[in-house]
């Protein structure tokens, strides 16, 4: 099953890396997670994710060089092409996966869908995407280069949005996935990265780091984060 | 438990809502194969295609283009996946209902 999941996954990606669009898409997200077993490459490090969504952030401003309908490069692969809710958010579903777009909200945001005409697709706004945006790598997997955030970004975002969770279960999938990563991090000595991405965001938000890892007894990332 | 049993809920949601837009979708493509017939020496071309136990025919025209006939190929090729996919989420929505109405430890 989850092999399954992987190819079509890989398929998709592969699909946008030939249409042109790949390089200018970051994956985020849980699959981030598994990606990044192409950046540790540690035999300790588990792959193990429990989501059937991909998120592709879009960074602003669009960089697009040509037109693409996202949905008709799928289409063939069994995906539909849904609005969700009444927000008008596309999102390409398949029973093995779902594909989400966002783009960094900015101001005081407004609770409408952002038009990415270049993609044939609206994607949602969302807070704390800019400071993925800024911080990302590049790893290749079986000949595709993919853009992520740093690892160090994933985890300390996570850390941040946790608590804006309002299901349960996906707020201890995001501490879980983010410790997860984090630990990595720490496994292969990459402290002056972490420290350094902490320190470069807003004094707001490294608080709000700070408060979140406090409330969830994680004394010793404080610590690493504060030294 | 209650996490678990809130994450198969909402999968199993997801999966009845998606196969009833599988279904959507099949109903909006056609099925069937374009048939030529001859009549009175002239080629008359209808879509033929099977509406529970009778087989209908939909008159095209004299002319049939390529392009109609490839609009039809790809909807074959898709109603075809549909299909599959279907199936996969009828045996998926068995399974979660299994899951959630089986008796907890």
């Amino acid at each position: 099953m989850e092999k399954k999941i992987n190819s079509l996954c890989l398929e998709v990606l592969n699909r946008l890396n030939e249409a042109g669009v790949l390089k200018d898409l970051i994956v985020i997200g849980s699959w981030s997670i598994y990606f990044y077993k192409d950046y540790f490459k540690s035999e300790n490090y588990s792959t193990y994710i429990r989501t059937k969504d991909i998120d592709f952030l879009v960074p602003l401003p669009l960089k697009f060089q040509k037109e693409v309908n996202l949905f008709e490069l799928v289409k063939d692969l069994g995906f539909l092409e849904k609005y969700r809710g009444s927000k008008g958010y596309i999102e390409l579903e398949h029973p093995d996966l779902s594909i989400e777009f966002l783009v960094p909200e900015r101001g005081r945001g407004e609770d409408k869908p952002y038009s990415i005409p270049q993609l044939s697709i609206n994607a949602q706004p969302l807070r704390f995407l800019d400071f993925l945006v800024e911080n990302t790598i590049s790893i290749n997997t079986k000949g595709l280069d993919i853009r992520l955030p740093h690892p160090a970004a994933y985890a300390l975002h996570k850390f941040i949005i946790f608590k804006r969770r309002s299901k349960a279960e996906k707020r201890d999938r995001d501490i879980e996935g983010a410790l997860r990563v984090f630990n990595e991090l720490i496994r292969h000595k990459k402290h002056s990265e972490i420290r350094y991405i902490f320190k470069r965001m807003h004094n707001k938000w490294q608080r709000k780091i700070l408060d979140n890892l406090k409330s969830i007894e994680e004394p010793e990332i404080v610590k690493i984060l504060t030294e | 438990m209650g996490a678990i049993k809130d994450l198969l809920r909402e999968e199993l949601d997801n999966s009845i809502r998606l196969r009833k837009d599988y279904k959507e979708e099949l109903r909006k493509r056609p099925g069937g194969s374009i048939v030529a017939k001859k009549i009175k020496g002239h080629k008359y071309y209808y879509l033929a295609f099977r509406d529970g136990k009778k087989v209908r025919f939909i008159y095209k025209g004299k002319k049939i283009s390529k392009d109609d006939i490839g609009k039809l190929k790809e909807s074959r090729r898709l109603r075809a996946k549909y299909k599959k996919l279907i199936q996969k989420l009828d045996k998926r929505i068995k399974y979660l209902k299994k899951a959630l109405h089986g008796k907890e430890d």
